[in-house]
């Protein structure tokens, strides 16, 4: 298990370095001037050569990589160009917010997605099924912005249950995670039937029933504990859905998070705002599927002890 | 032949396809004694494994049913029971062995704990009795270490280990039946040896009855009692293991034998029976046998023959040991069709 | 009846010899397509949008972009059938015609995707070695970043709009069209057939050609239907937080984004788009599911 644990640090690495790399040559993908951008549309030609000293860009690239990676270590992730304020600073505000909102999607969309999953392949090619995978198609197909706007609509205007935006209360994830959550159930839905429906074929669901067990046993002791293996890999990629998907219905519910801050970012073309935002996005997605990947180990017995 | 465990009386089973009814078993008959081994022999295709499959009716994830027929345990009809009695029966017993040790035990469970589930359930005894048990039963196939074992996973076991598991855990709650899918057919020759000699300690101590499914005629030479030949679904020859041997009546039975190489003789290629065994969505409607068969006539294209008594105790199913029927007109009826 | 008497076993091969399946992939397949009802009717759903992708501009009951003053925010009538928007526009014309918007959008960033991910994917799977890890790890990396951070990414650098709405869709559905011509690459490369026309000394590129990419086709047909659903999404996603179609174009995510501030007095201008994108993504997903079904089962998500 160590060694396995090991074996995937160590993959991971390279990627990181790619990532990062990506990301530093972010900026200087934009067109256009990064000093002048920086510097503002009206500053003069000497002002903008002061802050290409200030920001290193009249160095070697390679150079400013490596300050980059150094500023990066220290949480030095520069300044917004919006608010004057550091990165780290603005960033550092809005994390937990998507974080909690992305957490209990997911945490519902696996348990809902699970149990339609489950009901859909035991009772296969009856009205159960049917129900549970149109279902399950219709939440893939939904926009999410506008599934959003419905809820908020009949929830919120309505009928007055639930506030229709901001995070005050624990009222105010309903919604936006019922909306964020939807596509991975309808997916860990998806997946849960295929994997289990080929588990249930297996000799050794075959064996169980051989030896008197009921079909309550077979199928969540014996099917699931099997059909779950693919199914969290699988998750754990639907966590990357669920970070880009924060996006959209954070912008919808005007929850004080990480997709909003980069959609106002954008707009205001706020570049280390956005260069930082990518950067943690893609450094959660990586330590999520390193996560699932310890999971998958820890559900498999045949890479645990190899 | 005092106290018949298992009968089983006209046996149908059939399959649903989108093309029509199969009738994978179509009739079979026979019967096992306390502590008896008997062999249903026959090619892949005959019918033998849906017959075991149905005696323990895991039909379920098939898209086959029990059509017809009996499966008498202990004087209960086995067709009739509900699915809740049937799980008492399950594991308790008759118990099941298979053909793939490789995939037959659940990869995410230790060894003790897939030991101790059955043992639990049907002899409701706590988990520390159930323990000791499956450690005995471990230490009865033959498994040293027995107290580690329980702690591993089927995949660090060979397939050996891993059939010697299977045996304990069918034979943990001293089942009456136990029932055999090519149980050593997946596994080295040496192997293959122990695990049968190991099926044969182990009933005759606890008087359980065998029904061992094989295509290996080497095997019921060594293990059976009495033995069934099956050809497409059908029972074609029954008697005792010497009989069968020496004086095989079908003509199916015969190519069998035929195809074993002896020791002693050298041939340059061994003999083996000509065509396949037919789909069973296209069987003839004779004889089914007929198309493959050195003695076919033309009644056996015609109607298909009775599985009748030679002797007391010899039964088959072949015109060449009957009276062909002379009533023409009845025959050129069924050829039209 | 002479003849007659011996029928019976000449009937059996006779039938033995008709039984032999003589069917061709395609009526194989269209078998086991015809079987799946949904998927059959959103085929023909399918065929119905792309017609009115073409048609659609011409047919519109209404202008779609002259504003109507008269009738701002009314709700659904005889006149308009889904209701007018903030200017008085009809939203039922507005949504006929941009289902062309949605469906060029779709299909030519995924078309865009699969050609560069298939192009990856076989270099990757059929020469391995360095080129396969230089191309799988710029795909890790692509995919480093969840789909559509990325094409925000994309669209930052690129600035807003439709045509690098499409940009940003097709970069990253390359590397998963990649990954999976790569995998089914390596599964074609392995089996016999491939060995023996290598041994006969077939050109590199001929083997490509005439050997690995026609069996990675049904996994590269069924991907990318199921794509399309999700490219249509995250196109009308991307527009409804204005990166992409700017107002008054009538993509379906724009009109949803400008009704949203009339949400309560007039919910009309924001239903109707939705059902549109809701819908056809539905179709593009059902048919994805029925081809997969049909061709190749072993595709899971």
């Amino acid at each position: 298990m160590l060694r396995f644990l090991g074996k995937r640090l160590l993959q991971i690495i390279p990627i990181l370095i790619l990532v990062s790399i990506f990301i530093f040559l972010f900026v200087h993908m934009i067109p256009g001037d990064p000093a002048r951008l920086v510097a503002g549309e009206d500053a003069t030609i000497e002002d903008v050569e002061l802050v290409r000293k200030e920001l290193g860009l009249d160095k070697p690239i390679v150079e400013q990589y490596v300050t980059y990676m150094k500023n990066l270590v220290t949480g030095d992730l520069g300044k917004s160009l919006k608010t004057g304020r550091e990165v780290s600073y603005e960033i550092g505000e809005r994390f937990m917010p998507t974080f909690w909102l992305t957490v209990w999607s997911m945490s519902w969309a696996v348990v809902a997605g699970l149990i339609i999953g489950v009901v859909s392949a035991t009772k296969r090619n009856k009205w159960q099924d049917y129900l549970g995978m149109f279902g399950a198609v219709s939440g893939l197909s939904l926009p999410s912005f506008w599934l959003g706007l419905m809820l908020i609509q009949l929830f919120a205007v309505t009928l007055g249950w639930l506030p229709s935006g901001g995070m005050d209360s624990w009222k105010s994830y309903i919604l936006p995670a019922f909306t964020l959550g939807t596509g991975v159930a309808a997916v860990v839905a998806r997946f849960t039937r295929s994997s289990l429906m080929d588990v249930l074929k297996e000799d050794y669901i075959r064996t169980g029933r051989s030896k008197g067990l009921n079909e309550r046993r077979i199928t969540w002791g014996h099917g699931l504990r099997n059909a779950m293996i693919p199914v969290v890999t699988m998750t754990g990629l639907q966590f990357g859905f669920l970070l880009g998907g924060s996006v959209v219905i954070e912008s919808v519910f005007s929850w004080p998070g990480l997709g909003k801050l980069l959609i106002d970012s954008v707009a205001y073309r706020d570049y280390p705002v956005i260069q930082a935002e990518m950067l943690i996005f893609a450094l959660e997605f990586i330590i999520i599927n390193l996560v699932v990947d310890l999971l998958y180990g820890i559900l498999n017995p045949q890479i645990r002890y190899e | 032949m005092e106290e018949k465990v298992l009968q089983v009386k006209n046996l149908q089973t059939h399959f649903t396809r989108d093309s029509g009814v199969v009738k994978a078993v179509d009739g079979v008959s026979f019967e096992v004694g306390k502590g008896e081994t008997l062999g249903i022999v026959g090619e892949s295709g005959s019918g033998k494994s849906v017959t075991s499959l149905s005696v323990m009716r895991l039909l379920k994830d098939t898209p086959g049913k029990i059509a017809g027929g009996e499966i008498l345990y202990e004087g209960r009809d086995l067709t009739k029971v509900s699915e809740r009695e049937m799980r008492k029966i399950r594991g308790n017993e008759i118990a099941m062995i298979f053909q793939e040790p490789m995939t037959s035990l659940n990869p995410v469970y230790k060894i003790g704990r897939q030991l101790e589930e059955s043992i639990i359930l049907h002899m409701k005894v706590s988990k520390k009795a159930a323990r000791e048990r499956s450690i005995q039963m471990l230490t009865a196939v033959g498994i040293s270490r027995p107290e580690k074992i329980v702690f591993e996973f089927p995949h660090q076991l060979s397939g050996g280990m891993r059939q010697r598991v299977m045996i304990a855990m069918a034979m943990a709650c001293n089942p009456k039946v136990l029932i055999a899918d090519e149980p050593t057919t997946a596994l080295d020759v040496t192997i293959q040896a122990q695990i049968l000699e190991l099926m044969k300690s182990l009933t005759t101590t606890t008087d359980t009855a065998i029904l061992l499914i094989t295509h290996d005629l080497g095997v019921v030479a060594e293990m059976c009692d009495r033995v069934v030949v099956m050809y497409g679904g059908r029972a074609v020859e029954e008697s005792d293991v010497i009989s069968i041997f020496t004086n095989p009546k079908h003509p199916y039975t015969q190519g069998l034998l035929e195809s074993i190489p002896k020791i002693g003789d050298r041939v340059d290629r061994l003999s083996s029976i000509p065509g396949n065994v037919p789909i069973p969505a296209h069987m003839p409607m004779g004889c089914k046998f007929a198309p493959r068969c050195p003695h076919a006539m033309d009644v056996c294209w015609e109607q298909e023959p009775s599985f009748d008594k030679l002797t007391d105790n010899h039964s088959v199913r072949c015109w060449l040991h009957k009276e062909v029927p002379t009533d023409e007109s009845n025959l050129v009826g069924s050829s039209e069709r | 009846m002479v003849e007659l008497k011996l029928s019976n076993k000449e009937a059996y091969y006779q039938q033995t010899l008709e039984n032999i399946p003589s069917k061709t992939p395609f009526s194989e397949f269209w078998r086991k397509f015809k079987k799946q009802k949904l998927a059959f009717v959103a085929f023909f759903f399918v065929v119905a949008l792309i017609l009115l992708a073409f048609i659609g501009p011409f047919i519109t009951p209404y202008d779609i972009t002259e504003p109507d003053y008269e009738n701002v925010l009314s709700g659904p009538s005889a006149q308009h059938w889904a209701g007018t928007d903030a200017y008085g526009r009809d939203i039922f014309s507005r949504v006929l015609a941009g289902t062309q918007i949605s469906l060029y959008v779709g299909l030519t960033s995924v078309l865009l995707g699969a050609i560069g991910g298939t192009f990856l994917g076989i270099v990757a799977g059929y020469y391995g070695k360095r080129i396969d890890s230089i191309i799988m790890r710029i795909c890790d990396v692509l995919l480093a970043f969840p789909g559509i951070l990325l094409a925000i990414g994309i669209i930052a650098i690129l600035g807003p709009g439709l045509g690098n709405v499409i940009i940003a869709v097709a970069i990253f559905s390359v590397p998963m069209f990649a990954r999976i011509v790569r995998s089914s690459t390596l599964a074609v490369k392995s089996t016999l057939y491939i060995e023996a026309t290598k041994s006969i000394g077939t050109r590199k590129k001929r083997i490509i050609w005439k050997h690995i990419f026609p069996g990675t086709v049904s996994s590269i047909i069924v991907y990318f239907t199921m794509r399309i659903g999700s490219a249509i999404l995250t196109a009308a996603s991307l527009s409804f937080l204005g990166l992409g179609a700017q107002p008054p174009s009538p993509e379906w995510g724009a009109m949803l984004s400008g009704g949203r501030d009339y949400l309560n007095i007039a919910p009309h201008v924001t239903i109707f788009p939705g059902i549109a994108i809701f819908i056809t993504v539905l179709a593009f997903n059902l048919l994805g599911d029925g081809l997969r079904d049909a061709l190749d089962p072993k595709i899971k998500e």
